[in-house]
Parts: C-alpha cells; structure tokens; sequence
C-alpha cells in the first residue's frame, strides 16, 4: 500500500500542471550532488551552445560577411544543387542558399527569442501576480487568459497582418500575443505551489512587503523552470513563423525565412530537395540545440538521482 | 464531484463563450474585405454588391448582427453561409467527425509511444535510451508540419503504396479504408505530440522517482515495475494530462495544415476557409465549436485530475 | 458542350499553392464570369471564323486506346478548388465549376474544333438581320433528372435568372427582354445589335439547370439537369458524385457508370494522388506538375499548348490612374525592362509561350502588335528621362500568396529594378487582392486574364466606360482610358462580318501595345493527367457531326466522353 509522501502540498485544484511543477522544481534547501550535477552538462550541451552560437553569429554578422546579396536573382543557375554553383546551392530563381539562410536566421532568431520574452514578460508577470494574490483578481485575469487560449489563432494573426502589415514586428507581436497565456498559466502553477511554502510565511511574518517577498523569494524560484520552457517555447515559436509563411502572414518576399524558404521549397522536393532541406537542416539543428541546452540546464537542477 | 461543484464549472463556460464570440466577431469585421467580394469575385459592380450587401443584411450595424447570432444560436440555428448557402450546423455537422478522428488517432499515436518509452527513459536517466529518444524527439518537433506532411506522402503513399495520398473515407462505409486514409495525417500531426508527451512524462516521472516514498517502497521489497507502474506513474502524468486535453487551438492553425495537405474535409479546413472569405457566420459557428470543446476539455482534465491524485481531491474538499 | 472557358484559367497557380482559404480563385471566378460572357467568333450559322492560326493538333503527348470506347467503370477525378454550389444563377463557375456543371447540365451552345459556336441542347439560335433578336429553340424529347421536359419555359427562367443576378448580369447588361414565342422556343431582344451573344450561352449563362434547382433554396446544392449523369451526392470539400444518366439525349453517352470529384487544392496532393493511384486523372496548370508528367510513362498526359483558340495570358496589370504609372513612358519602360522568355525559364520551366498581347500565337486574333521587345538600355534610358522631370520613380508591386506568383513578382521586381524602378514587394491575401483591384488601390498586379473564348468577352475589361475613379468599383482594373479601343471594341461588337471583326480586334491588341496598360508574360497552359486507362479526353464529336473542342483548350473536355478501357 503506497503511503502517502510526508507532507500533502496545498495544491489548489486546477491546472495538473500546478502538481506537475511541483514535482520538476526543486526544493529551496536541497542538497546537490556534485557527481551528478558534472556529468548532466556533457557533450551535447556544448556541441548545442556552439551551434547556437554559430547561427545568432553569422545572423548578427550578416550584412558584413563575405556574402551576396540574398534577394539577387542572378547569382546562379536557377535551383542548381550545392557544390555546382554555390556551396549550398541556389533557390528557385537563382539566388544563393548560403546568403538566404544567413539572412534568414535572423529573422527566426528575432522572432524566436523577442516573441517569447516578450510573452515571459508580460505572462510571467500575469502568473506571478495571479499565483500570489489568488482571489478574484485570479479568477478575472485567468478567465482572460481562458479566452485568449479559445481565441482562433488564425483571425488574430490575420487582424495583426491587415492592420498592421506583415513584417517581423507583426509576426513577433501575433507569435507573443499568442503565447502569452499558457505561458501564464504554467508561471501561475509554478508560483502557487512556492506561495504556500514556509518561508514565504515565514517572510510575510517578518513583515516583509509583498513586493519584496514577490521578488526574493517567488522569483528566484520560479525562474529556473520558467527559463527552461522558454527555450522549448523559443523553439515551438521558430517552427511556428514557417506556419506563418505557409499562410502567408510572414515577413514578405523578398526579405528570406527559414520558413517561407521551406515553404517555397515545398513543390520542387523532386527537382531540387535542397531548397527546401537547407533551410530545413537549419531550423532542424538550432531547434534541437535550444531543446538540448534548455534540458540539460533543466537537469543540472535535478539534483538527485533516481532511487530505482 | 458534487453536482454543485459540476455546475459551477459549467457555468464558468458561459462568460468565455460569450467573450471568445464577441471578440472573433468584432475583429472578422474589422478585416478589410466582406463575403460579397468572395461571392461575386473581380466583376463586382457599385451596384450589384450594395445590392448582394443588403440581401445579406451586411448594412445592419455590428451590435445588432451579434445580438441576431447570439439570439439564433441559443436556439440551435447556426446560420447559412454566405457563399454557399449551406446552413453552418450541417457543415460542421460533416466535417466534425473527420477531425475529431484526426485527433483522437494522432493522440493516440503519440501516447501508445510516448508513455511505454517515457517509462522506459525515466528507469535510466541520460542513458542511451534517453538520450536517443531524446533527439529523435526534439527531431520530430523541429520538422514544420507542412513539410513532414508531404514527406509521408511521398515516402507511403507514392514510393510504397501503402496509403492513400489524400481523401477520407467515413468509418461507416468502410472501416478499414477510413483507418488508412487518416493514417498518415495522424502521424504527421502526432510527431509532434509525441515529442511533447515524451518529454513532459519522462521528466515527471524521473522527478517522482526521487521522492522518498519511491525509496520507501524500494526498501520494502517491492519489484521495480511494480514501483514504477503502479506509485509512480499516477501522480507523473499531470502535465501529460493537461497538455493532451488542451490540444485544442495551438498555436497556428491547427489541424488545418494537415486537413489541406492530405484534402480532408475537416473542421481546421472550414475555419480558415471560411475566414479569409469573410463567411462570418460560419466563422463565428466553428470559434463557438472549439470554444466550447476547449472549455470541455479543461473541464474534463480537472476531472481526470482527481481520479488520478487523491491528493487533488482531498485539497479541493479541504478547500 | 465545351466552353472555351479559358477566363476560368486564372490565378490557378496562385490558388494551387495557397492553402485555404478562399485563395480558392476569386480570380478565377472572375475568369469564369468572363467565361460567362464568352462570344462568339462567327455568328451562329455564318461562315468564315477567323484565319487558321494554330495547327490544330492538340498538345496531347498521349494516345487513346484502340478500338471502339467501352461502357462501364468508374473514373475519379481531382479538381484544383471546390465549388460553392451549382446554381448557375448564383454560384460562380470557374474552371473547375465548369468542369462539375457539364456532368448534370448542358449548354445550350458550344464551341467545335473550327472554332465555331454550334448548338449543344438548343436545336438551333438565329439571328434577326439587324442582330437585335436572337431566337433559341430547344431539342425536343429532353428531359430533366426529374422526368420535368426541357421546354421554353425552363430555358426562359434561366435567363431571366442570369439577368436578376448580381453575380452574371453584368454580363447580359444588354439583353432587353427574354419572351417565349412557342413550347419550346425563346426570342431575346437586345438593347442593341450584339453579334456575339451566343458565345455567352457557351459559359456560364448557357448551362439550362432545372426550375426546380433554381427556384429551391437548397438547389444549389442539388442540381438537377438534363446532363449525362445525375446529381448522386456532394460533400462540401470531400467528394462529389454523379451516376449515368439512362435517359440521356445524346445516345450511346455517356460511357461511365458514375464519375467522382475530388477537390485537391494543393497541387504536390494532387500529383502525389495520382501517382500513387489514389484517383484516376487531374487537371492543373502548374508546370513543374506538367513537366514531370510528360516525362513520367506510368501517366498520361494531355495538354493544350498547341490547340487553336483564345488562351489565358498571365500579365502585370498597371493602374494606369495613379502616378507614377499614369505616365505612359514609365510603362514602357517597365516593359521594355522585362524579360519574359527569362521569366518563363526560371518560373514556369519554359513551358508558357511568351505573350505580346491578348491573343497569343494559336489565336485567330493574333498578329503582331509592336509591343516593346526586352531591351534593358532602352529601358534604363527612359527610365532616367522621367526620373530627370520627375524625381525617382517607386510604387507597390503586389501578388497573391502562391508560390509561382511569388516567383514571377520576385524576379521580375529585381528585373525592374536593374532598369532603376524600385518596388515595394506586396503579399496581399486572396479577397483583398481582388477588392484592392476593383477599387485601384494597387500599382502594378500579377494577372492572369483574357481567356474569354470570343474578345467581346473582354468588353468589360478594356471599354472606358467601366473605368471609374479610384476608390469606386471599376471592372476595368486598369483603368486606361483609349478612344481608339473604345472604338474597335464596338466594331467588334455590333460588326457582323468576322474579317472586320478580326481586324477590330488586332487593333485593340496594338493599341495595348501603345499604351501598355498590362506587361505581358506568357500563356497559360492547361493539362489532364491520368492513369493510362482513360481515355477520350481529346477527342469528340459533336451532336450534329462536327467534331468538338481542339484538345483541351482552356482546359475543357467532355465527361461524357470519357471511357477507361479494361
């Protein structure tokens, strides 16, 4: 017969991700284990950070380096294959790979990482305040956010688009609009279970001022897992400007993406596949070094090990 | 669950309903462009739109409109479209089915993987199995959907044929060709998931297996499996839980990308049709639909959450 | 029963590519309407349909089956976009609209391979002398789906129909009066003389559909008709299907069982489904699509690159009422500056024809208009004389969101701009491309038009009098404003004789040559793919003997023709 663990939290029913939370972070007094916490950041977090560090180089870097112009249509053979022409070849009207890929980098880089700290901040500060002052200031604000998650996402990226016109700033601004509320959510479980933890009783009887027990002491502890699936988030918003592109609510041609280069690619994978798996392998390798980086920082706060 | 308890929580639906419809209907509006442009086409004349405008009752101010739709549809009648005329009801009545079995089949795909390898990940931590499971993951995450979509097919359906390409086939005329026809679009939108799932339950289930009545159990004597299986698991499969109910309205589109590329007639297809023709009134029947669905889900994750954590249901009496 | 509905070729490609929405082909739409308003080359009984341009080969690279056609089987077909209904009334029909509407209806005309209008359902239509009157009378004997007799009394309310409708009364603008002179005769009475209208009974406008259909609220999704095969059952965006026809008119026809559609907007979808067998033939324009099937020895391949009659041109339309493209040099320059044999290389994989007017090259109208040939000095010269008056030259370029046009607006752009034209690349969806046409709120628009089977189809495209201001409705999206065309449109119009009438018309192209309203590109091509087993889609007669449509121009063939062999 399971007992029960020594101390039931006093969890408030809701989102299952509350508990989930729970169960990832850790507790503020827990001991690490040196061996262990070593060995979490290996290989594959290094090999990730430099790749990481490639891309936003090359992407920062892009104007200046050794390239052509990426909207020039008369670089090379219309869809020749890397190694022809051009080291990665050219696209459908000729243009070079290598310079729309540099280029296109940073418009996903951008978007990626602007659009998510944008929803951290404005979703983080919902949640926190949500999780700490409960009442009906939560229910009104997380009833919001229960309609920004119903909300068809599709109508708000078209309205953005319309009014605004598409550029990256609309596709920043439709991607953190729209992830503004399930990462609330998951910051609002993250700080109820730490609201309710002694030593921010502890602190409140000392006197301390909300703002200052918010800061102190919710924060440091919520940051890490909310750090964590900010990555993952960056990597789910890189992927989501090539859907975007696919409906055509992207930074407009002839300005390049990762994503409307695979789109644009799309309809030729017989005849020329690389104009569409270059900026694929892209995307794909600097998804998978954001996902590698954020685990792995993730499990260095995992600190003991599995007792089975 | 006290009825009480139920009904309170089903009240809750009506204000985001009511919100999510308002909303929608307001921004639709403000879109340039309206259905006569989509029924009449380029060789719209002054005249024949005002005319198709006013038969349509396009002129009536918004308020008035919403109150018409909110009025029609508390009584069942969803409207007619715009463009053609079919009454919405009946249209989501055809393409609902397709896409709730589009969903059902990829969560189910992505589970039936992502649980037996979660657990399986979790026993060794950073092991060959975990790190592996680990890449393709992330792997599949990073691959846009429209992409993997017509790799399918050309691998399954063109190369092998062991798939059709596209179309559906309804589950009454024939069951197993409906399995086939939705068995690569279940597989292109449950990639994805599966990558999720398997994250989300591998890390739970690895931060469970610290705790310390996991040792005490171990200490007890009990076998491994048992352990895993039968305390460990349980409490893990919160977020799980939570994300899979909540796999209504992501991110962009949805389940329309895959409708489009493999010519379903699903519920993702009609929405974004309907919204870059203006056809408000089917708009506003498909974000009431997946409204109300997500509402459901939410409500039905809470209840799941009880069966699975007898603690959730002890502190929600407590409380 | 064909209709040399090539208006309905329009942004096929931009909506292939386009995932939903409506990108479904507002323009083709338009094209259909277009279609809709299709003329006649010759008048209906008269001799002489212009000169013989073209060879009248098909383009088809594949050959029927020997032996006579064989009954039976089943055939499904997928379609480029679904349809929203099949009132001809109310529902537009483009290609694919044509392509459904022809398996339960029938024209009341249709064109034949010499290029002539003949009667398909109607026995006969003649002229009053002076062209005001034109009478129709129906075959007897013919009856609707519904046992109900095609008689005067149908055929009137269709077109009492067409002319309340706001969707296809633009087009009939002139028809005065619909009367019925007996049981199974009509007489319309025109506003004026108007040699053309049968060419119009040939689209759209000519398709009879059943009383019924069209006075049921629910018609238009359950049409009845007097087509080969009959209405079995639609899901909206899944399937529509249509059984043989026991009592069909023509005997003998058609030879299948039941026909299938299958709406498949995404062209790659499309191809793959026919390679792996999924469906048994498709239609597109898309040219990479065409090249790897010509190629491909498990497919069968059919085109109309070669056949004789009015094709679709793809053009960037200016707006001739903004600066700075009201000045006519600026224009030409952009003509001058494009290079459309590049254009067709790179985008549509050489397959198109390039363009120097509306008629392209297999086109009774065709000659050669003086249309500025691709020259970059010349163009960079006048380009620097006007920017000398008056300052840099800058405008908005916009396109749909389909890939090939996006192509085509990207290379052409940076072509431009070799020439010292910057422009500001603009995607614009599908129902505001078209809205910001009519309205003039563009600069310079990919196109694609001009397919009407007989030119005063284009009446409405290129006549002053539908040119208004900007921020008004305008079908003249242009709006170019030229007395010369004002006047060889209405030769072409009211002229009898098909030699003045061709000579009309040929001075309409060269004025455009002129004023260069539109950059030309190249000419649409359209093909039908399918399994080995299919057969008569190239070839047909005609009721009276004659044989039908050259090989499937605009992208037109007979169902009811159609046969696989076993």
């Amino acid at each position: 017969m399971p007992e029960l663990p020594p101390e039931p939290p006093t969890v408030v029913p809701a989102a299952g991700v509350e508990l989930a939370i729970e169960a990832v972070t850790p507790a503020p007094n827990a001991h690490d284990n040196d061996r262990s916490a070593k060995r979490r950041l290996g290989v594959m977090f290094w090999l990730s950070i430099a790749w990481i560090a490639l891309v936003v180089g090359a992407a920062a870097l892009a104007d200046v380096l050794p390239l052509p112009d990426p909207t020039d249509p008369g670089i090379a053979v219309a869809r020749s294959a890397p190694g022809e022409e051009r080291v990665l070849g050219a696209d459908s009207l000729g243009r070079d790979m290598l310079a729309r890929t540099v280029h296109g980098a940073r418009v996903s880089l951008i978007v990626g990482f602007s659009s998510i700290a944008a929803g951290l901040l404005i979703g983080g500060a919902i949640g926190v305040l949500a999780g700490y002052f409960r009442g009906r200031f939560e229910t009104i604000v997380m009833g919001a956010m229960d309609v920004l998650l119903a909300f068809p996402a599709l109508v708000l990226a078209l309205a953005l688009v319309s009014f605004l016109g598409p550029s990256i700033g609309t596709v920043t601004l439709a991607i953190a609009t729209l992830s503004i509320a399930p990462i609330a959510r998951i910051i609002r479980a993250s700080t109820l279970t730490f609201a309710q933890r002694e030593f921010v009783l502890a602190a409140r009887t000392l006197g301390a001022k909300n703002r200052r027990i918010i800061v102190s002491e919710i924060l440091p502890n919520v940051l890490p897992a909310a750090l964590s699936f900010a990555l993952v988030a960056v990597a789910v918003a890189i992927v989501s400007e090539g859907a975007l592109a696919f409906l055509g609510l992207s930074v407009p041609a002839p300005e390049p993406t990762w994503g409307s280069m695979i789109n644009e690619g799309r309809t030729l994978l017989e005849q020329a596949p690389h104009i569409s798996f270059v900026p694929s392998g892209a995307m794909f390798l600097t998804v998978l070094s954001l996902n590698f980086a954020g685990d792995s920082l993730r499990s260095r706060f995992e600190v003991r090990e599995g007792r089975l | 669950m006290s009825a009480r308890f139920l009904g309170k929580r089903l009240l809750q639906l009506l204000p985001v309903l009511f919100a999510v419809s308002a909303l929608s209907f307001l921004l639709l509006n403000l879109l340039p462009g309206d259905p006569t442009i989509a029924i009449l086409g380029p060789s719209a004349t002054e005249e024949n739109r005002a005319v198709l405008r006013e038969e349509l009752g396009l002129d009536d101010p918004l308020p008035v409109r919403y109150v018409n739709w909110v009025a029609d549809s508390a009584t069942g009648d969803l409207g007619r479209s715009y463009v053609s005329n079919q009454p919405t009801l009946e249209a989501i009545k055809q393409r609902l089915p397709v896409t709730l079995e589009l969903l059902l089949l990829s969560q189910l795909l992505a589970l039936v993987i992502a649980v037996p390898l979660a657990i399986l990940a979790a026993t060794k931590p950073n092991g060959v199995l975990d790190r592996v499971s680990t890449s393709t993951a992330f792997g599949f995450l990073a691959i846009p959907n429209f992409m993997l979509g017509v790799l399918l097919i050309y691998l399954f359906a063109v190369r092998f044929r062991i798939f059709p390409a596209t179309g559906y086939t309804p589950f009454s005329e024939n069951p197993a060709e409906n399995l086939r026809s939705l068995a690569l679009p279940a597989i292109t939108l449950g990639v994805a998931e599966l990558a999720v799932y398997l994250r989300l339950l591998r890390t739970d289930l690895i931060a469970t297996l610290q705790e310390d009545y996991i040792a005490m159990a171990q200490a007890k004597g009990l076998p491994k499996a048992y352990i895993l299986l039968r305390h460990a698991l349980r409490p893990s499969t919160f977020s799980l839980v939570t994300v899979a109910g909540l796999n209504l309205g992501r991110l962009i589109g949805g389940t329309f990308v895959v409708e489009y590329l493999f010519a379903l007639p699903g519920i993702g297809a009609l929405t974004v049709e309907s919204i870059f023709r203006r056809d408000y009134i089917v708009v506003q029947g498909t974000v009431l639909l997946v409204a109300v669905g997500y509402v459901l889900a939410n409500f039905l994750v809470d209840l799941l959450y009880g069966i699975l954590d007898p603690r959730v249901r002890h502190a929600r009496v407590a409380a | 029963m064909i209709e040399h509905a090539s208006a309905a070729n329009a942004a096929k490609q931009a909506n292939a590519a386009n995932p939903p929405p409506s990108r479904r082909g507002q323009r083709r739409r338009l094209l259909a309407l277009a279609a809709g308003l299709a003329l006649v080359a010759a008048a209906c009984g008269g001799g002489g349909g212009g000169g013989d341009k073209g060879s009248g080969d098909g383009g088809a690279t594949a050959k029927d089956a020997d032996g006579p056609p064989q009954s039976g089987g089943k055939v499904i077909m997928a379609t480029e976009a679904e349809v929203d209904g099949f009132d001809p009334t109310k529902n537009r029909f483009d290609i694919t609209g044509l392509t459904y509407a022809e398996t339960v209806y029938d024209p009341l005309a249709t064109y034949g391979k010499d290029r002539k209008i003949h009667p398909y359902l109607a026995e006969s239509i003649t002229n009053s002398p002076d062209y005001t009157t034109w009478t129709i009378k129906v075959r007897s004997g013919v009856q609707f789906h519904d046992g109900e007799p095609l008689n005067a009394d149908a055929v009137k309310m269709n077109l009492d129909g067409h002319r309340k409708s706001p969707l296809t009364s633009p087009a009939i603008a002139a028809i005065e009066s619909v009367d019925k002179v007996d049981d199974m005769t009509v007489a319309v009475k025109m506003k004026e003389p108007w040699v053309a209208f049968p060419a119009y009974l040939t689209g759209q406008i000519g398709y009879v559909a059943s009383p019924k259909t069209l006075s049921d609220p629910n018609g238009s999704r359950n049409p009845i008709g007097t087509g080969p095969f009959k209405f079995k059952e639609w899901v909206p965006g899944n399937h529509f299907t249509a059984v043989k026809n026991p009592n069909y008119w023509q005997k003998g026809l058609p030879y299948l069982d039941e026909v299938e559609y299958r709406p498949i907007v995404e062209v790659t979808s499309r191809a793959s489904s026919l390679s792996a067998g999924t469906i048994d033939m498709m239609h597109t324009t898309d040219p990479d699509t065409i090249v790897a099937f010509r190629k491909d020895k498990k497919i069968k391949l059919i085109d109309d690159s070669k056949s004789a009659g009015e094709h679709e041109e793809a053009f960037f339309m200016l707006n001739t009422a903004k600066p700075p493209l009201d000045d006519v040099r600026v224009r030409k320059a952009l003509a001058l500056a494009t290079d459309r044999q590049k254009v067709i290389n790179t985008v549509y994989a050489g397959i198109l024809t390039p363009a120097n007017g509306p008629f392209d090259k297999n086109s009774p109208y065709y000659a050669d208009t003086g249309y500025p040939e691709f020259n970059l000095d010349e163009a960079k010269k006048l380009v620097a004389e006007v920017e000398k008056e008056k300052g840099p030259i800058a405008f908005e370029l916009g396109t749909t969101n389909s890939a090939k046009n996006l192509q085509t607006t990207q290379l052409v752009q940076s072509m431009w701009k070799d020439a010292g034209v910057e422009t500001t690349l603009k995607q614009v969806e599908q129902s505001q491309f078209i809205l910001n046409a009519l309205v003039g709120n563009f600069g310079a628009y990919l196109w694609r038009q001009f397919g009407a089977p007989d030119p005063d189809g284009d009446y409405v495209w290129w006549h002053s009098t539908t040119a208004n201001p900007l921020g008004q409705l305008s079908l003249n999206f242009a709006r170019n404003k030229d007395p010369e065309v004002d006047a060889a449109l209405a030769d072409g119009r009211h002229n009898p004789d098909p030699e003045a009438r061709k000579q009309a018309y040929q001075r309409v192209a060269k004025q455009f040559a002129q004023d260069v309203p539109y950059v030309w590109i190249g000419t649409t091509v359209w093909s039908v793919s399918s399994k080995p087993k299919v057969n008569g889609v190239t070839t047909w007669k005609l009721p009276d003997g004659s044989d039908g449509l050259d090989t499937l121009l605009a992208g037109r063939f007979l169902m009811s023709h159609v046969w696989v062999s076993k």
